[in-house]
Parts: structure tokens; sequence; C-alpha cells
């Protein structure tokens, strides 16, 4: 029960707290500049959180196993980035093999999902906070919910901009840009000060 | 039933926008005297300089849009004037002054200028001056020390009794203090007898609707009644909350911008309780002292959407409301016959 | 004129149009993540354009290797080998970028190994594996000057806001914004330089054609 309670607290923390896009801006460039549609960008946010949730898994599993090594920091961020890979390829081979139709349709979102800032950044905080497996699992899922979040008030965003007379230089992404920043900021009482890490 | 509800005039009507603005100003004018009454002039100088600096940037920001300035446009005045009443009255001028500008420049003039804002230009300036600089912001001076009007009053400041609360304790003003306002706050908020009469006299005069600031300000009074967040009783962790909370101000001047209110009735009575919920939620769990412009940021991002929601919501019952009707008649008309 | 030179001379235009008008991060809004997060200092923003040149080059580099391969071999296999290729070169890219700022893997964290996975090669490995291996080389040189420039004028701004000081030499400013280097301060700052950017590259496009149309009037005249 109270390990239900810490899972439960740990996702709504990665939805509000440390969303990955608001204060992280970890998933900025598929939700703001690679022109999917509507549709596939929500699409685009189910296989992301499929994919970060397996990868921190991974991740949180590997871990105890490379704590030991001398350097070992160094060459995590590598290892991780192959792991990536070899799910990417695990992946596309099932689907060459079973549904070749949808891979030839979606390759670029399956692409943009697997090699993104998120799915990392899922695998790299499970190491700067220490989770165990099952914790690692919920944040990973956490980071593409979030996203979904973000997907879903950016939607807001642009159906409020799309009748407002933006400035032409403003139009498209620098107003964007703007107003995930202020959205950023509202998160900002909730945070407290952030840099990187 | 009707389907839809004459769009807000003021929205983009410049005449009337301006008597509403003018309305506001008026609103303000008795809590910058309560300001001038407890700290002296540079509660005044505060306010001009911030005006000073809204105006000019507006300006500034058309010419370079390339329009003609419209001098009845005084959007940018309130603005300029809304920010300093939040803020300390020892307040560095520097504060003020950018404050107003990135409220200005990055969020009314980004989305389009007047009446067209994402979001409330005051509230995002202010949350921009306390991500920067919350210590000059939260520290006090005591009432009636009277800081200097020029240079810096960095001097015998201490928190508030709404850092208190914030940290979980009990404030030690007396009772009657805290109704007239005679303790260590913000430069105008202060007193809640003068807000009260100032929601009647916009209420009165139709600058601001009353169902966004009714469920909001019932909602928060019944948080603080029924859940207080202190060991308290519910009365009087009302008079704490209300006092030194910035919500009641916020919930008159702020909430009510027609800029990004909803349009609808029924979309503004959801706004309300959206951003009361919003702003309990970041007063618990929050990690600023004052947290009613973030709460109410992120309650500018569902203004469209609850106007699109009741909006469908209401077509659909209209829609189930006329088949019943015509049923009703076919039956009528068939014993009839 | 032959059609070769002719595309030479269109490729090496279209290269050069990356680093200011077709501004991979400012105008198309590619790698954003570690503009925003990563650089609010000026040596944070140059290791970060040194590891994005020594990341995007090899990979872009491969993939124009890569198209030369038969058609049977799949897609999604030369993007494992270009991911694999860009994780590999993070290594050597952390030891020269310790040259600039010693302490950059360490205080950017997993920032600075996102600049692995940024999205300028996803997105132009594709097109770059029908390019001669020259073409993508320039290809890659020339985001990367794009993202130099980019990086380079955003955390300027940033560091002189938030810090008040330039490369970490003190400046005459004294008033700090401390919220430039925070999240949201960067969505800000690179929201107004993309608009700032697109607005130059605007009245650029009209002074040239204007030009255009008046140096075709006097020909008409002669």
């Amino acid at each position: 029960m109270n390990s239900l309670i810490g899972v439960f607290t740990l996702l709504l923390t990665a939805l509000t707290l440390q969303n990955a896009v608001f204060s992280r801006a970890l998933d900025i460039t598929p939700l703001l500049a690679i022109p999917f549609e509507k549709k596939s960008l929500r699409l685009f946010g189910l296989v992301l959180t499929g994919v970060s949730t397996i990868a921190s898994l991974l991740a949180g599993l590997l871990n105890p196993l490379m704590g030991s090594w001398k350097n070992v920091q160094y060459l995590r961020p590598v290892l991780y980035i192959i792991l990536l890979a070899v799910l990417y390829g695990i992946v596309c081979l099932v689907l060459d093999w079973k549904k070749r139709d949808w891979l030839r349709d979606h390759s670029a979102l399956l692409t943009a999902a697997f090699f993104n800032c998120a799915a990392y950044g899922a695998m790299a905080l499970t190491v700067y906070a220490g989770y165990n497996w099952l914790e690692s699992a919920v944040s990973g899922m956490g980071i593409g919910l979030s996203f979904l979040l973000a997907v879903f008030l950016l939607e807001q965003g642009k159906r409020c901009m799309s009748i407002c007379n933006i400035p032409k230089a403003f139009q498209g992404l620098p107003a964007e840009l703007v107003y995930v920043g202020l959205i950023s900021l509202s998160l900002y009482g909730l945070v407290g000060h952030q840099l990187a890490a | 039933m009707p389907q839809y509800e004459p769009k807000a005039p003021y929205v983009r009507n410049r005449d009337s926008a301006f008597t509403i603005m003018m309305d506001m100003v008026v609103a303000m004018l008795p809590l910058y005297f309560m300001a001038f009454y407890f700290y002296g002039s540079r509660a005044l100088m505060l306010g001009l300089v911030s005006t000073a600096a809204a105006v000019v940037s507006d300006l500034v920001c058309v010419l370079l849009e390339g329009k003609k300035p419209y001098f009845r446009d005084i959007s940018a005045v309130v603005t300029g004037m809304l920010l300093p009443l939040m803020m300390s009255a020892a307040t560095p001028y520097y504060v003020a002054v950018s404050a107003s500008v990135f409220a200005i420049v990055f969020v009314k003039h980004v989305f389009g200028g007047v009446g067209q804002c994402a979001f409330n230009p005051a509230a995002a300036g202010f949350a921009f001056a306390v991500a920067c600089w919350p210590v000059q912001i939260f520290s006090y001076p005591a009432p009636f020390s009277a800081p200097g009007a020029f240079g810096s009053a960095a001097e015998g400041l201490s928190s508030g009794p709404a850092w208190n609360l914030f940290q979980g304790g009990v404030p030690t003003n007396d009772i009657l203090d805290l109704l007239l306002g005679k303790f260590l706050g913000p430069m105008g908020l202060t007193n809640i007898l003068v807000l009260v009469t100032c929601l009647f006299y916009l209420l009165f005069r139709g600058a601001i609707s009353w169902q966004a600031p009714a469920t909001f300000l019932g909602l928060m009074v019944l948080t603080a009644l029924l859940f207080p967040r202190i060991p308290e009783t519910g009365p009087m962790s009302l008079v704490y909350e209300a006092t030194t909370g910035m919500w009641v101000f916020g919930g008159i001047f702020l909430l009510g911008e027609p800029g990004t209110l909803p349009k609808r009735s029924s979309s503004r009575l959801l706004y309300g309780a959206l951003a009361a919920v919003f702003t309990v939620l970041f007063q618990r769990f929050g990690r600023v002292e004052q947290t009613f412009v973030f709460a109410l940021l992120l309650t500018n991002v569902f203004g469209f959407t609850l106007d699109r929601c009741s909006e469908r919501l209401l077509r659909r019952l209209r829609r189930v409301y006329l088949a019943t009707r015509t049923k009703l008649s076919e039956k009528k008309s068939a014993q009839r016959a | 004129m032959r059609p070769e030179q002719n595309s030479a001379k269109r490729n090496l235009r279209k290269g050069l149009d990356l680093i200011f008008v077709h501004n991979p991060v400012l105008i198309t809004g590619l790698a954003l993540t570690p503009v925003i997060m990563g650089s609010f200092t000026v040596k944070n923003g140059m290791g970060l354009s040194l590891v994005f040149g020594m990341v995007t080059i090899p990979v872009l580099v491969l993939a124009s290797f890569l198209g030369m391969l038969p058609e049977k071999v799949p897609q999604y296999v030369r993007t494992i080998a270009c991911a694999v290729l860009a994780a590999v070169m993070l290594i050597p890219a952390r030891i020269l970028a310790g040259g600039i700022a010693p302490n950059l893997f360490d205080s950017l964290g997993m920032y600075f190994s996102m600049v692995a996975l940024n999205t300028v090669w996803l997105v132009c490995a594709p097109s770059c594996q029908k390019k001669k291996p020259q073409w993508a080389l320039w290809d890659g040189v020339c985001h990367s000057l794009g993202f130099l420039v980019c990086t380079f004028f955003i955390s300027s701004v940033r560091e002189l806001l938030a810090y008040g000081t330039f490369w970490g030499n003190s400046t005459v400013l004294s008033i700090k914004f401390p919220a430039a280097a925070y999240a949201f301060g960067g969505f800000i700052i690179v929201g107004v330089a993309a608009a700032v950017l697109r607005w130059g590259a605007d009245r650029t496009r009209d002074i040239t054609r204007l030009v255009r149309r008046q140096q075709k009037k006097w020909r008409m005249g002669r």
C-alpha cells in the first residue's frame, strides 16, 4: 500500500513539478517543429510513452550492474543510446515481419519516438534520482504522459492563438515557444527555481 | 435557452473598453490612497514609474508593429498601475519597471495586443518579477515607516504574516490590525474593506462580470473555512487567508480581465471554479509565498477550452430540448386528430 | 553552365542559407532542448556547439555513405548505424569540450549527452543518403555553424541578463535577471530570438528583391 502511494506520488510529480516539456524542455522539437498531423502527434505521444517506460525500466534494471565500474558516468550515455538503438531495431524487425505497411507509413514517427531527448532523459533520470526498477518504469511513464498533457495544453493554445492577430514575425514557432514559456512560468509557482540537472 | 449570447462588446469595441478601463483606474485610486497613507510618497512614485514604463513600452510596441497609436486605449495604464500594488512598498524601481515591460512586451503584444492576450499581462509580469527577485518583493517595510521616495529603501524590511501562513504557522497579528490592513504586506492590498468596496463599485458599474469572481471568491472562502491549512478554527483561518492572501485582490482585478475571460456566462462560472482549484492546490503544494498569479496563468490556458466545451454542451442540450418539444407537439396534434 | 556546376552552386547556397536565413534552431525549430536548457552561459553554449559539430558532421557523412548500400538494406538498419555512431562520437567530444569548459559534462548532466540525439541528424539523414559525401559534409558543417551562431547569440544574451557576465568576466551590467537562466526564460528568449531572426530574414529578402528589380529595370533601360 505504501509503495502504491509512493508510485502514485511519483507519477503526479512527473506530470506537474517535473513536467518533461515545461520544466525540462525535453520533447520540444517534436511538439513544435516536426510537422506531425494532430492525430499523429497523439499517436507519437502514445508510442513515446511506451518507449520511455520500457527504456527506463531497462535502465533501472541495468544500473545496479554498472555501479562499480570506473569512469562509468562517461560511458553510460553511450550505452543508453546503444540500448535505445537495439530496442528500435527489435521493434522494427517485428513490425517488418508482421505489419510492413504500418512501418512504411509511420517510419518517421517511430524513429522520432525512439531517438529523442525524452526517451534518453527518462533513462538518465533513473541514475540521477537513484530509482529502483519499479520507480524507473513509473517515472518513464510519467515523462511520456506529461508529453501527452503538453500536447493537450498546446492544442488549446494553438486554437486560442489562431483567433489572435499575432504580429507576423511571431506567428508559428516563436509565439508557441513564448506560450510554452508562460505555462512553464506558471508551473514555477509549484517548483521554485531549478537549473539544469 | 439562448444559443448564442451576444459577444462581449467590450473586447473589440474601443469606446466601451475605455470606460471599463477608466472604471478600473478609478477603483484602484482608493488602493493607492491607502498605500500613500501607510507608506508615504514612495508608493505613489512606484505607481507612477511602473505606469510610465508600461505606457512607453506599449507605445514602442505599437509603433514597431506599424500601427497608429490610439490614445483612448489605456489598458497599459491599468497593467502598469496593477503591478506595484501587489509588491512591497520598498521594492526597487527597476523591479517594477521590468515587471511592467515584461507584461506589455512579452505577454500583451506577442499575442496581438488589447483584448487578445492569451495570458493576463499583469499576472504574468508579477510572476516574472517573483521568479527574478522574490526577496525584494516579499520583504515589507513596517506601516507608517515611510521609506524614502528616492534611492533604495532596503533597510528594516521583514517578511509578513503571509510568510507565516506559508510556513504553516499562525500569524501573531492583532485581528483588528489585519482587518484594517495595518500589517506587513503588499503596499496596496492589505486593507480588505477597501477591496470589497472596490468589488462592489466595479460590479455596480458593470466593469467586471459577476460570474467568475463569484465562484472564485466563494470557493476560496469555503476552503478557508472548511479546510484551514493552519491549526486554527475556520473563521479565524478565513480572516488570516483573506487579509494576507493576494487572491481577494486577484479575484477582483485580475480574474475578470475581459481579454482572457471566457465569453459565455456558464463557462465563466467554471472558469472561476477552476481558478479556485488551482489556487488552493498551488497554496498547499507550491513553494512561493503568494501563488495566486501562477494559478491564474495556468487557468488562462483553459479559458478558450471552457468556452468551446460549454458551447458544445449547450448545443447538445438544445438539440435534446427541441427534439422533445417537437415530439410532444406531434403527440398533441395526433391526440387532437 | 553545365548542370553539375549548377547543382554545386545551389548546394553551396543552400548550405550557406542554413547559417542565418534557414537557421536549424531558430527558424526550423530543431535541437531546441540543448539550446533552452544547456546554453545559459557562453562557455556552455560554445562547448555544446563543439559537441554538436562533432556528432552531426560524421553522422551526416556516414548517412551519405550508407546511401550507397544496395536498396535491400532496410531504412531502419541505416538509422541504427547513425545512432550508434552518434553515441560513440560523444566520447571524443567530451574530451575536446573539456578544453573549453572543464566541468561542462558535470554541470550539464544529461543535457550534454542529449546533443547526440539531436533532431538535426534525424531529420537530415534521409536526405543526406541521396547526396554525395562532400555535400553531406558541407551540409553538416553548415548546420553546425547555424547551431553555433544561434547558441552564441542566445547564450550571450542569457549570461548577460542572468549573471551580468560574459565568458565568466564581469561587465558593467548591475541589474540581474536570474530568470533568464531558468527554463521559462530560455523558452521566451529563444522565441523572441526566432521572431527577430525571422523579421530580419524577411527584410533581407525584401531588399534583395528590390535590388534585383532595379537591376532588371536598368538593363531594360539600356
